[in-house]
């Protein structure tokens, strides 16, 4: 029977992993999870930590559901820090403790909220972020992944993922518009710089989308009915506050040329299955692209990420 | 029957608290939501020394009607608090009606810990903003909250 090892570095850009037999010895399982690190990075001084053994983790109750190691299955880490002095920063507080470099997130972040006072019912939507950073690590990371080049230290900023405060008051289609551009998945395209949003001016939203070489073209939505009618639009001068010039419109090759099109509708509309002047009388597209038909569930990022795709495909070409 | 004092909450320099609702004004324009993060000290008394405005730490809150932060728009002010020694011990952001919480601000404490104040000016802060003007809301832990409004809102706050 085969056992996956999940291994974690601060070498490693990711969770990494590799199968062994569940027989094998500790140090054929050494040699195994070292061979996953670069090999110019494979020092002497690299130790293998294993999540099983986070018993000398003083400060709270050891939690086996979230360890709950499967049977087949061990998270190790590997690194040269036997010991990560952690500093948590919130709102002027600050709170620092020594973990072991396999410890989580999850736990490091647990520990926080205890230390500074935060009940745990309040602190759902908090998260660590890597002091000076965008990172935000997922909770089941090692704290040990995020020390620097030198030292074995890390400073991590408690706060909220987003935070919405006021008292504006929407209607139906505009509330539910605005709760998709919050949601994670927009959210993550926003920071992981594929689209950001420009505005919200009810009903239209102008999202930047950027392109494979970094050009980035403002693609104005209106979006009465959302999400249970698709948005329609098009690219947007915003200097001009008025439709792109058909010259400045971004093109390609055959597929993503013919999306973008300039003469339909008068460019008014892109030439694609989730929009609503397009797939009026297109009724085959729902069977040709069902991958790109609006989805009201989905919402705003189905168009979205379709632009994104034909602004990213090889094929795409600056104006 | 003597009177009942009441204990202010928050105390600010009325020089301070003049610039800031001339800015916050100024940022909302009438149209949209502003706000900042007021920082200072907690002890012995939880006083505003200084503030930074959403705007200056999140350029898109520009593009939006109302108040949205993310993560590292926080991370920014709290190396700031760590910079200077001080500490976030209130908030304050407009509304374009009245001083009572929306359900998103009773969701979305700036601080999440028991004792944080969350002032809201009303009316965008546009036009003459008394004391009693204001929400005074104290975040109590476990997603509960204590408001104060008029005269009890103006008794929380002392001007120096």
């Amino acid at each position: 029977m085969k056992a996956r090892i999940f291994v974690q570095s601060p070498l490693l850009n990711d969770i990494s992993v590799t199968q062994v037999d569940e027989n094998e010895t500790a140090e054929h399982i050494w040699k195994e999870c070292m061979a996953l690190i670069p090999e110019h990075l494979q020092q002497s001084d690299l130790e293998l930590f294993d999540e099983e053994n986070d018993d000398a983790l003083d400060d709270e109750q050891a939690t086996r559901s979230e360890s709950d190691f499967h049977k087949h299955e061990r998270r190790v880490h590997i690194g040269r820090c036997h010991k990560i002095k952690v500093t948590i920063r919130y709102a002027g507080r600050s709170v620092d403790h020594s973990f072991k470099p396999m410890i989580t997130i999850e736990r490091v972040k647990r520990w926080a909220v205890r230390e500074l006072g935060i009940a745990p019912e309040d602190a759902n939507e908090l998260v660590l972020q890597l002091a000076g950073s965008d990172v935000q690590p997922s909770r089941d990371r090692h704290v040990g992944c995020y020390v620097g080049e030198s030292g074995c230290n890390v400073v991590f900023d408690l706060v909220r993922a987003y935070t919405v405060n006021g008292d504006v008051t929407y209607s139906p289609d505009e509330a539910a518009l605005r709760q998709h551009i919050e949601s994670g998945s927009f959210l993550s395209g926003d920071s992981g710089g594929r689209w950001s949003l420009r505005s919200v001016i009810w009903p239209h939203v102008i999202v930047d989308v950027v392109a494979r070489n970094g050009d980035v073209y403002a693609l104005r939505l209106r979006c009465d009915g959302y999400p249970q009618q698709p948005p329609t639009g098009t690219f947007w001068n915003v200097s001009e506050d008025a439709q792109l010039e058909a010259c400045r419109w971004p093109r390609g090759g055959q597929r993503a040329g013919q999306a973008l099109r300039t003469d339909w509708q008068g460019g008014t509309a892109l030439y694609i299955p989730c929009d609503r002047m397009s797939i009026a009388g297109h009724d085959q597209w729902n069977q040709l692209y069902p991958a790109w038909i609006w989805n009201p569930r989905e919402g705003l990022i189905r168009y979205i990420n379709v632009v994104w795709e034909l602004l990213n495909g090889d094929d795409y070409v600056s104006p | 029957m003597g009177m009942i004092m009441s204990v202010p909450k928050l105390e600010i320099s009325r020089v301070l608290w003049s610039e800031l609702v001339k800015r916050l004004a100024h940022s909302g324009q009438g149209r949209r939501e502003s706000g900042a993060f007021l920082l200072g000290t907690l002890q012995p008394s939880r006083k505003v020394t200084a503030y930074i405005l959403y705007d200056d730490i999140s350029p898109s809150a520009q593009h939006r009607n109302y108040v949205f932060l993310l993560g590292g728009d926080m991370s920014k002010v709290w190396a700031e608090c760590e910079r200077q020694g001080i500490q976030v011990v209130a908030d304050i952001h407009t509304h374009p009606k009245g001083p009572a919480q929306s359900r998103s601000d009773r969701a979305h404490p700036i601080v999440s810990i028991g004792g944080h104040i969350a002032l809201i000016v009303p009316n965008f802060a546009t036009g003459l903003v008394r004391p009693e003007d204001l929400g005074v809301h104290e975040f109590q832990s476990k997603g509960h909250w204590k408001s104060w409004f008029r005269a009890e809102a103006a008794n929380k706050l002392h001007f120096t």
